[in-house]
């Protein structure tokens, strides 16, 4: 591998393989657990007896689909600095294109997969590449942002189906669908410079507020929607999943009592384990701006702001769980619903203080924070209520103390960061 | 009679490596030039009288109250420092907003001031050019309209129009706030007070 190559390959392909890996494991998936029910030989030559607009229909919406996931996926890798260095150099667009394929190549596995399903008419290499690579057009085009982004897809996916029909009926359509990607692969790489240059227009938002808390809040979340969408989605999948599954304990499993109590806090603890990581993630994107020491406002307001942030993260699983373990609820016995609430604010208040220490730390202690989760989530449901809930009660005011010792230290620190090297 | 502005024996130090101060300061209106060569002292001190970094001893005082003591002091005094502080992902409204938030000040509108200096509010601070975010953050500093104005070399990276707004501006505020004013050179706008600022002084 030359030096070139491996730049495109380390700047480019690496990080898109990293966030490829989810779509790929989730399409391996699904293939292997309808691989037991399905004769795919059988089943590709039931398609090449079917109506070409069927095929025509079946073929663009698979590769269509597989497309924009990988592109998606492709999407933040161009915000890279080192895109724009590559963009700055004298390089035409047949060199990008030869440099950029091998570093997506995995993303055109699956394509493969799915047009092995095609009954081939033409020679299998130019079957292959013609249809293949108008999938090129496609992800590139959901990689990108703007009017080029819309372009793309539709320019992409017009030439796929009008392809797809016309193979049906003639084999040379496929050398000339290789001739029309020759001819969008330019267009695609043209695409790479113009987000560059995007504006990012983003729809102004309000931060004003009565409350400087209300306020602090309020941009925390902005940072997160704007910066750490992903990281934010990260919070949805295990909320859903823990949902679900309490849903369905209590549809099957008549869960009540303490039982319902130790599901739920052990849902709880699971289910909030990425909020860490997003709280890591809000002081790396805000660095001092955090928490400044000459804003008019104290380290206890900031303290309850970020409590705030946490119930605002946690909130909707937490009531889910809650209304879905109502049989520990008022209904049937108030003491488990109030424990159930006791052990989600020991858990914010014990994330949330870990996380103020670590704002003085270089480490995130990540580590540490599961631990807490974990260990928290056992004793609630291992220990009698009543030691629970005693030992939970006292454990909250000190949870309160060392979040507030761990925010007055960092404002400290923050602004008196240049005063440890002159010492 | 207690001054608007009131700066007792200050003295800020990093150390034994550097110190600036002791200096004595009272005022009521006018503009403070702060003078000194680089690295003299002079954002130092903005930043001390600002209530960012304690100091070594000394005190300072806005209305009475101790800026390094008294949370609420601190909504009167505004440091618009040289370096852009504010986070990239805010546009101009939304960073005037906040701070305007932070000093219990949230009708305060910050649109004739973006009108003025020809800012969009909606640019997302990411996308501003160094005069575009020198402006923004001038703006910010001016939410809540506080009495004590801190400006660190605010004039660099303005246009010749800005420049010139914001020399008439500071002579409207003269009137009634406490401007202090660190600036390389002569400074566009009649000063009442000069402080000689040099390390150890």
């Amino acid at each position: 591998m030359n030096l070139t190559t491996r730049v495109f390959f380390s700047t480019i392909g690496k990080p898109f393989f990293r966030r490829l890996i989810l779509p790929l494991a989730t399409f391996l998936m699904a293939v292997s657990l309808l691989d037991p029910n399905i004769n795919w030989t059988a089943l590709r030559e039931q398609l090449a007896t079917r109506d070409p607009w069927q095929v025509t229909l079946t073929f663009t919406l698979l590769l269509l689909f597989w497309s924009i996931t990988a592109g998606l996926a492709l999407r933040p890798v161009w915000s890279q600095p080192t895109i724009a260095f590559l963009v700055r150099q004298p390089i035409g667009h047949w060199y990008w294109v030869w440099h950029l394929l091998p570093s997506l190549w995995i993303a055109f596995l699956p394509v493969v997969s799915i047009w092995w399903l095609a009954p081939h008419y033409a020679h299998p290499v130019v079957h292959y590449a013609g249809f293949v690579g108008l999938s090129w057009t496609i992800m590139l085009g959901a990689s990108f942002r703007g009017l080029i982004c819309i372009k793309l897809i539709a320019l992409g996916t017009a030439a796929l189906a009008l392809l797809i029909f016309g193979y049906a009926h003639q084999p040379w359509v496929a050398y000339l669908a290789v001739i029309v990607t020759i001819a969008l692969l330019p267009m695609g790489i043209t695409g790479i410079r113009g987000q560059l240059a995007l504006s990012g227009n983003i729809s102004p938002s309000h931060l004003t507020s009565i409350s400087p808390i209300i306020a602090i809040v309020r941009r925390d979340i902005l940072c997160l929607w704007r910066l750490e969408r992903k990281s934010l989605l990260s919070l949805v999948w295990p909320a859903v999943l823990v949902t679900l599954m309490m849903f369905a304990l209590r549809m099957n499993d008549h869960l009540a009592g303490h039982k319902a109590f130790a599901f739920a806090c052990g849902f709880l603890a699971f289910a909030v384990m990425p909020t860490y990581e997003i709280l890591t993630r809000l002081k790396s994107r805000l660095g001092p701006e955090l928490m400044r020491q000459r804003w008019p406002v104290d380290h206890r307001d900031r303290a309850a702001a970020l409590i705030a942030l946490m119930c605002v993260l946690t909130g909707p699983t937490i009531i889910a769980l809650a209304i879905l373990g109502s049989t520990m609820g008022p209904a049937m016995n108030l003491a488990y619903g109030l424990l159930f609430l006791l052990f989600a604010a020991n858990t914010i208040v014990g994330l949330t203080a870990l996380f103020s220490r670590t704002l003085v730390s270089p480490t995130p202690m990540v580590g540490w924070a599961l631990w807490l989760v974990f260990i928290h989530a056992i004793l609630a449901t291992a220990l009698p209520p009543w030691v629970y809930g005693v030992g939970a009660v006292a454990m909250l005011p000190l949870g309160i103390s060392i979040m507030l010792k761990g925010l007055h230290m960092f404002t400290h620190q923050t602004e008196f960061g240049n005063l440890d090297q002159f010492a | 009679m207690t001054s608007l502005l009131e700066v007792r024996d200050l003295v800020v130090s990093f150390g034994s490596a550097f110190s600036v101060g002791p200096v004595n300061l009272a005022a009521n209106r006018g503009v403070i030039h702060l003078k000194g060569p680089n690295g003299g002292g002079k954002t130092t001190l903005l930043r001390s009288m600002g209530g960012e970094l304690l100091p070594a001893s000394g005190s300072v005082q806005v209305k009475g109250l101790d800026i390094y003591a008294v949370t609420q002091a601190r909504r009167n005094v505004a440091l618009i420092t040289s370096a852009p502080e504010l986070p990239d992902f805010l546009t101009v409204s939304e960073a005037y907003e906040f701070s305007a938030s932070l000093r219990g000040a949230p009708k305060w509108d910050g649109q004739p001031y973006c009108e003025a200096l020809e800012l969009d509010p909606k640019l997302p601070l990411g996308h501003a050019s160094s005069g575009q975010r020198r402006k923004a953050e001038l703006i910010c500093g001016l939410a809540g309209d506080p009495d004590v104005l801190l400006l660190d070399e605010t004039f660099a990276h303005l246009d010749d129009r800005s420049a010139e707004q914001l020399s008439e501006w500071i002579g409207d505020w003269a009137k009634s706030r406490v401007i202090v004013l660190a600036h390389h050179g002569i400074p566009p706008v009649t000063v009442d007070e000069v402080l000689d600022v040099v390390p150890g002084s």
